[in-house]
């Protein structure tokens, strides 16, 4: 590996400077993010902590392009993810990001595989190598058996595997795990974690994951946590 | 092939809804549609039916598509030396006939009738060969159109009824004649009724003789023939512009005009337009409601769906793409709504009377089972004969009905377009929330 390839690798993919965000409520406002800086280094990956209610899920939809925030501003790569229209965010999650959300968020109405390959529609010219595409996610979960099972004939540790494959379909710069095993019970919750962690490796991706379970941060390459709305380093 | 998430997306919606909860919302949507493009069908086949029982027999028989006159329409002529340019005009590919006459006010009176006003119109006693729409509007009910005998005449059967003179009896016709002195004088002939026809427009059939144009001639020509008028039929008469811009310049110079049939009984077809327009919009309201059910329908389809829809935003589903999903949804109603009401439509509007008779048995036979339940405990009374529509009141055998094909797809078109716009106004909301909003409260 070159100095310039390993100096890109050494470039943040992932910084978010000043980061704020309040919900109304009511008269009166709740900041939840205060002021919140991250760098995330290419192929790496971050885990933050934190208590429930302490913003880790609003700083990844900020992160993702869920919301927006009150101020403050997100760089992934070139891009300032806090300055684009909607559409350019909608292109944003489309080819740069992978969501994994601690509810699977299947939707009911369509097969394991069709979930899988419904956000990779937006970006393939072609329909039979998409399915061929997913058909090897979802093989490489270890569901090649379950690839037209609906969601509710999938077990938990089945549809959050689904949702691990659907997020690397148009093999995003950056993976977002919100609470992924927080759904599931111990066995399958060590499952899923492995398989994240080692598909994030095989593929080379960024992941920022936030948890409770401190066992899956454990596994993270940068530990941070939550409070106060804002970051601290472990 | 590039995939298209909204398609299999809404198709999938589709089917699942219904598969799931029965849907009645939807189904009520696709109803109301249906019930409102068959409503609009009919209404405008059988207004299209009485309008044009008034609009041809006086395109057809009274004014032609089409007519040249010297002096505009029944105006003056050159006699029976047929101008040049008529030979012209019949060479046209889109002109069928051109036939000339002669058009009169006269007093017609019979053996048990004082003088009644007519129209007396003289035609060559081939006027059948030379037009056959015409023909078959005058077809006769009795004798025939035959004007090749002398003082030969063809009446309308309502005129005949009232004069008291059916095929083979004679009545006198009045009309005028130029005087030595140039001033109309009146002349009085006998003459031997051949034929006696029924239009089915009152008044033709109560106001129009034809004889011959020789008849006319010697008759109330006044030693010379009459100034002949040529009215001018085409395959088309909604064409009738191409056509005359085709034949006034073969009329340059020779002092003769060309007019439309729109620009004859102008205000009469104004009135009769906008009679119909006004009866689209007033059934046509029917969609305001249709679109209400399938906004409220896919409003609810959306808010039930919002988790769904945050989820395809969130793995970057433009927002204009998740609203097209429940649009497409509203087409797809539209157009179920639109081509089931269609059918429906046809099927009534081809079976008019026969559902009208349908509709006077049913009320008849409940009006008798309520009479006969009544006699029991009174005597007297009747139970009487109910019916929608009767030649009694109307001068028309059945209820007339047409449908117009362009029509029938402008109705569809409105019905879907309905549903599409309502479709696209509920799933406006898809395109406001952020997913995060959805997704967190999840």
């Amino acid at each position: 590996m070159n100095e310039q390839m390993k100096s890109a690798l050494r470039d943040p993919l992932v910084s978010v400077r000043s980061l704020a965000r309040r919900f109304p409520t009511g008269a009166e406002y709740l900041e939840v993010l205060t002021d919140v800086n991250l760098e995330v280094p290419r192929g790496t990956t971050v885990a933050i902590t934190g208590e429930s209610g302490c913003g880790k899920s609003t700083l990844l939809a900020l992160i993702g392009g869920l919301d927006r925030p009150t101020a403050g501003s997100v760089y992934v790569g070139e891009t300032e993810v806090t300055g684009l229209e909607e559409s350019g965010l909608s292109r944003y999650r489309s080819r740069d990001v992978g969501f994994i959300f601690q509810f699977h968020f299947l939707l009911k109405d369509f097969t394991a595989l069709e979930n899988v390959i419904i956000p990779g529609m937006l970006a393939s010219a072609s329909a039979r190598l998409l399915r061929e595409r997913g058909r090897a996610l979802l093989e490489e979960v270890g569901l090649e058996k379950r690839m037209n099972a609906w969601p509710v004939e999938l077990s938990g540790g089945e549809r959050q595997r689904v949702a691990v494959a659907r997020a690397l379909i148009n093999e995003p710069l950056l993976l977002l795990a919100d609470e992924p095993t927080g759904n599931l019970d111990e066995r399958n919750a060590r499952v899923v974690e492995d398989m994240l962690f080692s598909l994030v490796e095989k593929h080379s991706r960024t992941m920022i994951i936030v948890t409770h379970d401190h066992g899956l941060a454990r596994s993270a390459d940068t530990r941070f946590s939550l409070s106060g709305g804002m970051l601290r380093g472990e | 092939m590039r995939p298209s998430v909204t398609l299999l997306v809404a198709s999938r919606y589709f089917r699942t809804r219904r598969r799931e909860t029965g849907n009645t919302s939807s189904i009520l949507s696709v109803v109301g549609t249906a019930v409102g493009v068959m409503a609009l069908t009919v209404v405008l086949a059988v207004m299209n039916g009485f309008q044009l029982g008034f609009i041809e027999p006086l395109v057809e028989i009274s004014s032609y598509h089409l007519q040249v006159s010297r002096n505009g329409p029944a105006g003056g002529g050159n006699g029976p030396a047929e101008p040049a340019f008529v030979k012209r005009i019949r060479g046209l590919p889109s002109v069928t006939a051109v036939v000339p006459f002669v058009e009169r006010q006269a007093l017609v009176e019979g053996p048990f009738q004082r003088p009644r006003a007519c129209q007396l119109r003289a035609v060559p006693p081939d006027l059948f060969a030379l037009d056959p729409v015409q023909a078959a509007m005058l077809a006769p009910r009795e004798g025939s159109f035959d004007l090749s005998g002398p003082r030969s005449l063809v009446i309308g059967a309502e005129l005949a009824a009232v004069a008291g003179v059916r095929v083979g009896d004679s009545l006198s016709l009045t009309s005028f004649a130029a005087g030595p002195d140039g001033r109309p004088v009146p002349r009085k002939a006998e003459f031997r009724v051949t034929g006696v026809f029924r239009t089915g427009y009152w008044d033709f059939d109560i106001g129009l003789v034809f004889v011959s144009l020789a008849t006319a001639d010697e008759v109330f020509g006044s030693g010379s023939p009459l100034p002949r008028t040529y009215g001018v039929k085409i395959a088309n008469r909604f064409l009738d512009g191409q056509v005359l811009r085709k034949i006034a310049p073969l009329l340059s110079g020779t002092g003769y005009s060309v007019e439309s049939w729109r620009t004859y009984n102008k205000s009469f077809f104004d009135a009769l337009f906008m009679e119909k327009l006004m009866m689209m919009v007033l059934v046509g309201l029917i969609f305001i409601v249709v679109g209400f059910n399938v906004f409220h329908s896919l409003r609810r389809s959306v808010h039930e769906r919002m988790e769904e829809i945050a989820v395809l935003k969130a793995v970057g589903v433009p927002p204009g793409r998740v609203q097209a999903i429940f649009v497409l949804e509203g087409f797809l109603i539209g157009l179920a709504g639109a081509l089931s009401g269609l059918l429906a439509g046809l099927g009534v509007a081809m079976n008019v009377n026969a559902v009208f008779a349908g509709v006077d048995a049913v009320i008849n036979g409940l009006t008798h089972a309520v009479y006969a339940l009544a006699s029991v405990f009174a005597h007297g009374g009747s139970e009487g004969s109910f019916a929608m529509f009767s030649p009694a009141y109307f001068y028309l055998s059945q209820v007339p009905s047409r449908v117009f094909p362009q029509e029938a797809f402008l109705v569809c078109f409105f019905a879907v377009l309905a549903c599409t716009g309502a479709a696209w106004a509920a799933s406006r909301a898809v395109s406001r929330f952020r997913p995060a909003e959805v997704l967190r409260n999840e």
